[in-house]
């Protein structure tokens, strides 16, 4: 990297690999250092490590001049340098101030309307956390992105993150605000001062002194904050009669203590799917959200395509691991599987079981006999279940013995302990442990049973041994299990002090205190690798709030209630005295500090796993009913994000419905049950559910009933988080409480449910952006089996002439993909404009150098655009791999983020109005293995989706076709495209006739019916009947009826979210993806700055890319052949892939968005005949009429009998689409 | 002996057909439905001199206002006037108040644009081709049929106008010069729109207008002749309003005073000299030049908004010609539909619109009926022999999908509807016309409904939805007829419906030849006793 480049990185650590001494812990290394350190002159301090490190880093070009230099030269560098540290205001150090003050004179760093970005971290619920950057501008966080040094993102971001900087601007949080909204729904909720808050408990708790503690209890939310952890061992030793319960009502209960049982202790488990070949998920859908997402997701998909993205790969090289899901509900892993089960949630332990059964059958002699005996009997007493067949598991041990130390055992939160417990044997028995599965001890709250905690301190309460409840955070009067009517017992504790949101619980607590956003409030948190992050904050709180450290440490009655000082103090006492301030500088501005030996590789006791599993087979036996599975909503978690816009209108990456929660149901299982899955007679749509009666536990529940394909027969999934009494107005009264039908002794499965068709209750207005289950046997998506690629992936791109011959005998230069694709069968493309004998040779499909290319000169050779300086324009492109995306709509957030997308509500999503820039389409198909002839992801049409289904994702957003169908119609000029080679909206010149959304073919335009981005009405914070609030007499029967001058336009607080580099839309005006020019031109600006001819492959990523767990989207110059080492930029690498496609290209559009051909890599020993045939013939057209015809490419002469012209109606049983 | 003169034979024939009522024809009474091909059948019955046509069509106007004319004007104004509370609406509320959503983005808007368009096709096809074919039978009907264009392009030019999200900006859809030197797309078939239908409602305003100055001039020289009289108000004729008849009653107004300098500004100084005559002609020739080439570039400039689209169902070559032959269809229709009321309402009208002039226009609507309806075949035809899925699937979901009741209602209303004219007992049954007019009509709104609701599904079918129509989408077009109705009334009351004229030319006083009134050798009409005429 030159030195340029380097100035341009805004990060200096992310190029200086070696990590000064002194600021990486060992875990649980607590420094008892004391005392103060002098230096006796300044070239002592100048000698030492750290300071050279520190000098190295910021300083990185001139670090050695500094130290060679003259003594003088060096002492007045030195000494400025040291004035500049003091004065904190060297680049990218943090400014040691704990409030962020206005400024009255202009600090050197800010400049109006340039971002600067902090490092800082989000503590995640349960524990754990995800490191980030905040884009700030003038003090003002606008968007979260993933820190590339933490080791849980590496720049990437999850939903939960890129979602959380709405809730800073939540006008609901303000205490007045949703003091407010409770008095209108004729609720009192009001939020205590904290002056007042602070005296009443310097006396009360004060009191506790005396009797230890004892009536005092806290209720909190896990995290894994090591100040909270002090401050919590400071209380109870102060106070040890205190009770301490951590709660999370969506927990990991059966990891914990599957690990204790397999253990001893407490692990978390963490999966290196890199190194996988084989992946067998019991039910853990880590793509999800279940487990370390980011980290997990970024593994899998470095492992699902090894050598994908490598320079120099062929296809013949690329391997990939295999993926099998035993799972109850289809999940994005499940739609990523390439062999994938449905299992009622009971009976997926005895599925595990009899997977190690066949593994220890396999390896014989090492298997732990008590345990196989266990297992036996499991396997003996579920004999005869609807469990995967035979032959299934005897492929999986196989293919699971076969890569020993290199394969994976999972199984996810919804699974009871003993499958944890068992799961760690196999991976202990196939040497996975240490290699691909990692254990973190988990320690203090995170450890701590929820169900356990809470029910205790039901008991206590009943027992009324709890005079004063402290909850932090969580909202248990909405979310414990509805057994333990906790909302009753609440009500009879004296003194509830809730620190919170105005939730449930706040209104039910006699003192309520509004809790801090994480960016508003110092504090700390680790990762579940044992990264140290500080929570840096960004703003001074927006509303009357306080953080938890400062409320427990004032409830401590501590001397310093400032949580700067708890914060530092604690890593203070961790890392001791000696180089504290670099290494606390430091953690800030990397955003972390790491810490090595925080994971280990423990033994399972086998026979305490055996008497875990004993249990296993009673369970799946019994089970005969209708099962409820309880699930965390993907989005709103355990209700806890309810009141985000953005999370309640993304839809759900599998079901594609927002703002609702229905029960989830296969169609057998529906029509089973009473209920009809036939679609809207009219409309042919999926937009109403009719209402089932769910009961389980003694409890029971309304709640709509939606045809789900994919999920175990006899199984209702529910989702948590929905359904909120009380929250803002996004939150409340949104979808179906679930909480009420859930007990303490079902938290994840309820076994024995009833579900009966509700009488006499309209059926349930559902909103999803996607009604149309299949992509009726078009080529949209292409899929392709890894032995057919490593085959034919590498034939000449150019093909030989006979092979790519169409009708008119002109050479058609189509690549893998598009020999996959409706490209085979339709004339090359060729441009009228270009002449010569070049326009012979048509289009190639995926070369940058595309025939006919605007790009191209009359005698075909590339002519880059130059500038007025004569240097080329760089081309802008982007390329989405559909193998590794799993769908899990962060770039959907991200995008929004970004911006300024809109919510619209749920009344207007339910026409289709949705206005997300990128969205992910879900499209099911046949099973891929048994009837090829149907496998064509519906040529029949949604009925023949079956309740065994393939499910994939593919993520749409504007490609930014070079032959634009939009620009052309546009009647004012819009819509036009830049040198840069994309596709501009200008905003101010629309007038919104809307014709370019009709010419659209990827239906990617978004039009504002409304004035969504501007007014709160209908627009940010209007998915309610805002109307209710109005006095009956003066409200008008609908909303339409208010004009829009009258309507309130979005509080200020909820514009301050807005990222000033992108335009609020009016109302009548079309929207799309821009690349996200403003980084584009953002970029440019740096790169100039810097003297750059262009902007340097990688420099700037769009919001999609850069959240990307995956790296599934890349973005760059699709002309950069000098980059990356001379193999050109990475979107050139993966246009120039044999699988790279453009969707729909046989149009002409030119898309500069391209994908990549969705691969599986199934078990030879699990595909049939048919499915082997298409490995060695995969542009074999089956409808052909069955028989075997020759390759594609052989039967030119057939051609011109004209069946080449039809499409992909030919494509039935196309191979392409299996 | 010299040969006779095609129009003395009608003449002949008129006068042995005798006096009106005392047809021929049992059914209708009327004249003019021989089959007998030597004999031309007349074109205005009821044995009339110049005088008394004259005398017919402006007591039309003169006469005092008819009783039903202002209960329905009542009417039409008030829908109209919710129509506009619509427009209104819309404006200040953002066109979210209409059903469309993202794979649909233009539904009942751009439905009503292209269906009153297609109307509007009526007038200038009478007016301009039939002219320069020389079909005398239009004359009576011209003047009427123009009026209803000018009427339905101005309801079909609110439409796009309204569309759009921001109104306000409309402007920017011309070319006008500014400092930016942005200038509007000139490839987009929107534009395109913008200046085809610019012109054809300039070019048909104008042909109406120049057609109209001698007509007008004849209202102005009988309005002078009135000058001072003043008329008092007669009934207003609303019910439930009896009791403001005392009142209107006794108001007198000189209405023939503003009369006279009303059709005096709008005549332009004609005097029926000979060299306007001679202008007259001329320029009359020359507009229908020009507008019979507008006649079929309009609305293959309106099918181009879908042809030159991408859209599966949209991207047809056969856009221009079947989009061209439904506005005939539909514009034929509609002016039975105003004409067949009219004719019955105004007393001598049928002397004028003869059961010939709607047979013909029966047969017009077969033709144009039976060319749509092989349009809708082979937009099948081809997507199948095509063998572009997206191309079948478009056509198969508009038959089929969720649409299926538009498209079957579209079918049985513009295919089936109009073979019924093969009889005569149906061309001739006018309230049996009458019912298929408004059929036809409704089939054609439903055509466009349809071609439009085909961007509900096309490439992507995640993306596919489904229109469902608001309130506010039902009553913008419920409005936009009140709109078309007002005017019409309003042209009905003050201007004159038939082309006095051009009737005049087409009666057998007009030939040289004609020896009729029995004046023995005076064989040219009397100028003077037709009240200035011909």
């Amino acid at each position: 990297m030159s030195d340029r480049r380097k100035m341009l990185d805004q990060c200096p650590t992310s190029h200086d690999k070696p990590v000064p001494a002194g600021t990486i812990l060992a875990a649980g290394q607590v420094s008892a250092a004391s005392g103060k350190i002098y230096w006796r002159s300044l070239d002592q301090l100048a000698g030492t490590d750290e300071f050279k490190g520190f000098l190295q880093r910021e300083f990185p070009s001139y670090a050695s001049e500094l130290l060679d230099g003259s003594r003088r030269h060096f002492l007045r560098i030195m000494g400025a340098s040291l004035a500049l540290a003091g004065a904190s205001t060297l680049p990218g150090c943090r400014r040691p101030e704990n409030h962020i003050i206005a400024y009255n004179k202009q600090p050197e760093e800010i400049v109006p309307g340039m971002p600067l970005y902090y490092a800082t971290a989000m503590p995640l619920p349960g524990g754990g956390c995800e490191g980030l950057l905040a884009e700030t501008f003038e003090g003002r966080p606008t968007k979260l992105e993933g820190n590339p040094l933490h080791p849980a993102n590496l720049g990437k971001s999850s939903l939960a993150s890129q979602s959380s900087v709405l809730d800073l601007y939540d006008p609901d949080r303000d205490p007045a605000i949703y003091s407010a909204l409770a008095a209108e729904r004729g609720q009192t909720l009001t939020a205590t001062k904290w002056e007042d808050f602070v005296a009443f408990a310097r006396k009360h708790f004060g009191a506790f002194d005396a009797t230890q503690g004892e009536g005092l209890a806290f209720l909190v939310e896990k995290t894994t904050s090591p100040s909270r952890d002090a401050i919590r061992d400071r209380m109870l030793k102060k106070w040890p009669n205190a009770k301490w319960h951590a709660y999370e009502a969506v927990d990991n209960e059966g990891a914990l203590d599957g690990s204790r049982a397999a253990f001893g202790a407490p692990m978390h488990e963490s999966l290196d799917l890199s190194n996988a070949k084989v992946i067998v998920s019991f039910d853990r859908d880590f793509l999800g959200g279940e487990g370390c997402t980011l980290a997990e997701a970024r593994g899998y998909a470095a492992g699902r395509y090894n050598g994908g993205t490598a320079p120099g790969r062929v296809a013949a090289d690329s391997d990939m691991s295999r993926l099998y899901v035993i799972e109850p509900m289809m999940t994005l892993t499940g739609g990523q599987a390439d062999h994938r089960y449905a299992v009622k949630p009971s009976r997926v332990g005895a599925a595990a079981a009899a997977v190690a059964q066949a593994v220890f059958a396999r390896i014989g002699g090492s298997a732990p006999a008590g345990l196989s005996s266990a297992i036996g009997a499991v396997a003996h007493a579920t004999a005869g279940t609807d469990l995967p067949s035979k032959a299934a598991i005897d492929a999986i041990a196989d293919d699971l013995v076969a890569n020993r130390g290199a394969s994976v055992v999972a199984t996810g939160p919804t699974q009871p302990a003993a499958v944890h417990a068992l799961v760690a044997a196999l991976n202990s028995v196939l040497g996975n442990i240490g290699k691909t599965v990692r254990y973190t001890p988990v320690t203090g709250d995170a450890a701590a049973s929820s169900a356990a905690s809470i029910t205790s301190l039901a008991s206590d309460i009943d027992g009324g041994r709890v005079n004063t409840l402290v909850a932090l955070g969580c909202n248990p009067v909405y979310d414990a299990p509805a057994d333990l009517n906790f909302a009753e017992k609440y009500a009879k504790i004296q003194h509830r002090i809730h620190l919170g949101a105005g939730d449930e619980t706040a209104m039910a607590s006699s003192m309520h205190l509004t809790r801090c956003h994480y960016l508003e409030s110092w504090s700390d948190v680790t990762a579940w690798d044992g990264t140290f992050s500080v929570v840096q904050p960004m703003i001074q709180p927006l509303f009357a709030s306080k953080g938890e450290l400062e409320f427990l440490a004032t409830i401590a009655g501590e001397n310093d209630t400032d949580p700067y000082t708890i914060v530092r103090d604690t890593l203070r006492a961790r890392v001791g005295l000696v180089g504290f301030e670099t290494t606390w500088r430091r953690a800030l501005h990397d955003g972390l500090m790491p810490v090595t030996g925080a994971r280990v590789a423990p033994a399972v006791n086998m026979s305490a796993v055996a008497s875990a599993v004993a249990s296993l087979g009673e369970s799946a036996k019994a089970n005969s009913g209708v099962e409820l599975l309880f699930l965390a909503s993907p989005h709103v978690h355990d209700g806890r994000a309810a009141n985000n816009g953005w999370m309640q209108e993304l839809p759900h990456s599998v079901t594609k419905i927002s703002w609702d929660n229905p029960a989830l149901a296969g169609p057998a299982t529906m029509k089973k049950l009473g209920f009809s899955t036939e679609r809207h007679p009219k409309t042919q749509q999926y937009n109403h559910a009719a209402f089932a009666t769910i009961a389980a536990g003694g409890k029971s529940a309304d709640i709509p009933l939606w045809p789900q394909p994919g999920m175990a027969e006899g199984t209702v999934a529910l989702h948590l988080g929905y359904g909120r009494r009380v929250s803002g107005r996004i939150g409340a009264d949104t979808g179906f409480d679930t909480y009420t039908i859930r007990s303490s002794g079902a938290m994840r499965i309820a076994p024995g449910a009833t579900v009966t068709p509700t009488a006499g209750k309209e059926p349930h207005l559902i909103a999803t952006t996607q009604d149309h289950w299949t992509m009726e046997g078009r080529d949209i998506l292409r899929e392709i089996d890894l032995p057919a690629w490593k085959k034919f992936g590498d034939e000449d791109i150019m093909g030989n002439d006979e092979v790519q011959k169409d009708p008119y005998d002109r050479t058609r230069n189509l690549n893998f993909a598009g020999r996959l694709g409706m490209e085979s069968h339709t004339p090359a493309n060729v441009d009228i404009y270009t002449s010569g004998k070049k326009q012979e040779q048509g289009l190639r499909f995926t070369e940058e150098d595309a025939e006919g290319n605007p790009l191209r000169d009359a005698k075909g050779n590339i002519v880059p655009i130059l500038n007025k300086y004569k240097k080329p324009i760089q081309q802008w492109g982007m390329s989405i791999d559909l193998t590794t995306c799993s769908g899990c709509g962060a770039c959907t957030i991200a995008c929004q983020a970004e911006n300024n997308i809109p919510i619209v509500g749920k009344m207007e999503l339910a026409k289709g109005r949705e206005m997300h820039w990128i969205r992910v389409d879900r499209y099911y198909g046949t099973a891929a293995t048994s009837e090829p002839e149907k496998n064509t992801f519906g040529v029949g049409g949604d009925n023949d989706i079956t309740s065994d289904p393939d499910m994939v994702v593919m993520p749409v957003t504007c490609v930014h076709c070079e032959n634009a169908p939009c620009e052309v119609v546009c009647p004012v000029n819009a819509t036009v495209h830049d040198e840069q080679g994309t596709n501009n909206m200008a905003y101010n010149r629309c007038i919104g006739t809307r014709y370019c959304s009709n010419n659209c073919p990827y239906k990617v335009r978004r039009f504002n019916f409304f004035d969504y981005g501007t007014k709160q009405f209908r627009g940010n914070y209007a998915g309610k009947e805002t109307l209710k609030s109005l006095p009956e007499i003066v409200r008008p029967p609908s909303e339409y009826f208010v004009p829009p001058r009258l309507r309130q336009k979005k509080l200020e607080v909820a514009t301050m979210q807005s990222n000033p580099h992108v335009t609020v839309r009016s109302r009548g005006v079309m929207e799309k993806c821009t690349y996200c020019i403003q980084r584009v031109n953002m970029a440019r600006v740096e790169t100039k700055v810097a003297d750059l001819s262009h902007i340097p492959d990688g420099f700037m990523q769009t919001a999609c890319e850069q959240a990307c767990p995956t790296n599934s989207i890349v973005f760059g110059d699709i002309y950069d052949h000098d980059a990356n080492g001379g193999a050109g930029s990475r979107v050139k690498q993966k246009r120039g892939d044999g699988r790279s496609y453009q969707l729909l290209s046989f149009l002409n559009t030119r898309p500069r968005t391209t994908h990549m051909v969705r691969m599986r890599n199934p078990n030879p020993t699990l595909a049939d005949a048919a499915r082997k045939a298409r490995w060695e013939q995969p542009f074999h057209h089956g409808a052909h009429g069955g028989h075997a015809e020759p390759a594609h490419g052989t039967h030119t002469e057939k051609k011109a009998e004209g069946h080449v012209m039809s499409l992909p109606i030919l494509n039935a049983g196309n191979g392409a689409l299996a | 002996m010299t040969t006779m003169q095609p129009d003395q034979a009608t003449a002949l024939g008129l006068t042995r057909l005798g006096a009106p009522g005392g047809g021929f024809d049992p059914e209708t009474l009327d004249g003019t439905l021989v089959s007998d091909p030597a004999l031309r059948p007349p074109f205005v019955l009821g044995n009339r001199d110049f005088h008394s046509v004259t005398n017919t069509i402006c007591g039309w106007i003169e006469n005092p206002t008819p009783k039903w004319w202002m209960p329905a004007f009542a009417v039409a104004s008030g829908i109209a006037g919710l129509g506009t509370v619509m427009i209104v609406f819309l404006i200040i509320t953002g066109v979210g108040v209409w059903g469309l959503q993202n794979p649909v983005m233009w539904s009942w808007d751009i439905t009503n644009f292209v269906w009153w368009v297609g109307i509007g096709h009526a007038g200038t096809l009478i007016s301009a081709i039939l002219c320069l074919l020389k079909q005398k039978w239009r004359t009576s009907i011209n003047r009427f049929a123009e009026a209803m264009t000018i009427f339905a392009v101005i309801c079909a030019g609110t439409f796009p106008g309204i569309h759009i999200g921001r109104v306000w900006m409309a402007w920017m859809l011309f070319p006008i010069p500014n400092s930016n030197w942005i200038w509007p797309n000139f490839r987009s078939p929107l534009l395109w729109d913008v200046f085809a239908v610019g012109t054809y409602f300039t070019v048909s305003l104008l042909f109406w207008y120049m057609g109209m100055i001698p007509d007008l001039a004849t209202l102005r020289d009988r309005a002078v002749a009135r000058m001072g009289v003043k008329v008092r108000l007669g009934p207003i004729g609303l019910p439930g309003m009896g009791f403001l008849d005392n009142i209107t009653n006794k108001i007198e107004l000189p209405l023939n005073t503003v009369a006279a300098y009303a059709y005096g500004f709008l005549s332009m100084g004609w005097r029926f000299s000979t060299r306007h005559w001679h202008n007259y002609e001329k320029a009359y020739l020359m507009l229908a030049g020009i507008s019979t080439p507008l006649v079929l570039s309009v609305h293959s400039v309106v099918s181009f908004d879908f042809a030159v689209s991408i859209v599966p169902g949209w991207h047809t070559t056969i856009f221009p010609p079947y989009f061209v032959a439904g506005a005939i269809f539909s514009g034929f229709a509609m002016v039975l539909t105003l004409l067949i009321p009219a004719r019955a309402l105004y007393p001598g009208m049928k002397d004028f619109v003869t059961a010939r002039t709607i047979e013909n226009m029966c047969k017009i609507i077969t033709v144009t009926g039976s060319m749509v309806g092989f349009a809708y075949m082979m937009e099948f035809f081809i997507a199948w022999y095509g063998g572009n899925t997206f191309e079948i699937q478009a056509f198969v979901r508009r038959a089929f999908g969720p649409y299926w009741w538009a498209y079957w209602i579209m079918v049985s209303c513009n295919v089936i509807c109009p073979q019924v004219f093969w009889f005569k007992w149906a061309r001739t049954n006018i309230p049996f016309i009458f019912l298929i007019s408004i059929l036809v009509n409704v089939g054609m709104w439903f055509e466009r409904y349809v071609i439009l609701t085909t961007l509900s599904g096309d490439y992507l079918p995640s993306s596919w939805g489904y229109f469902s129509p608001t309130w506010v989408d039902i009553f913008t077009f419920v409005g936009s007829l009140g709109i078309f109705m007002t005017f019409f009334l309003l042209f009905c009351r003050f201007l004159p419906m038939l082309a006095l004229s051009e009737v005049k030319n087409v009666m057998p006083q007009a030939n040289p030849h004609w020896s009729g009134y029995n004046k023995g050798h005076d064989t040219h009409p009397k100028h003077a006793k037709s009240g200035g005429g011909h």
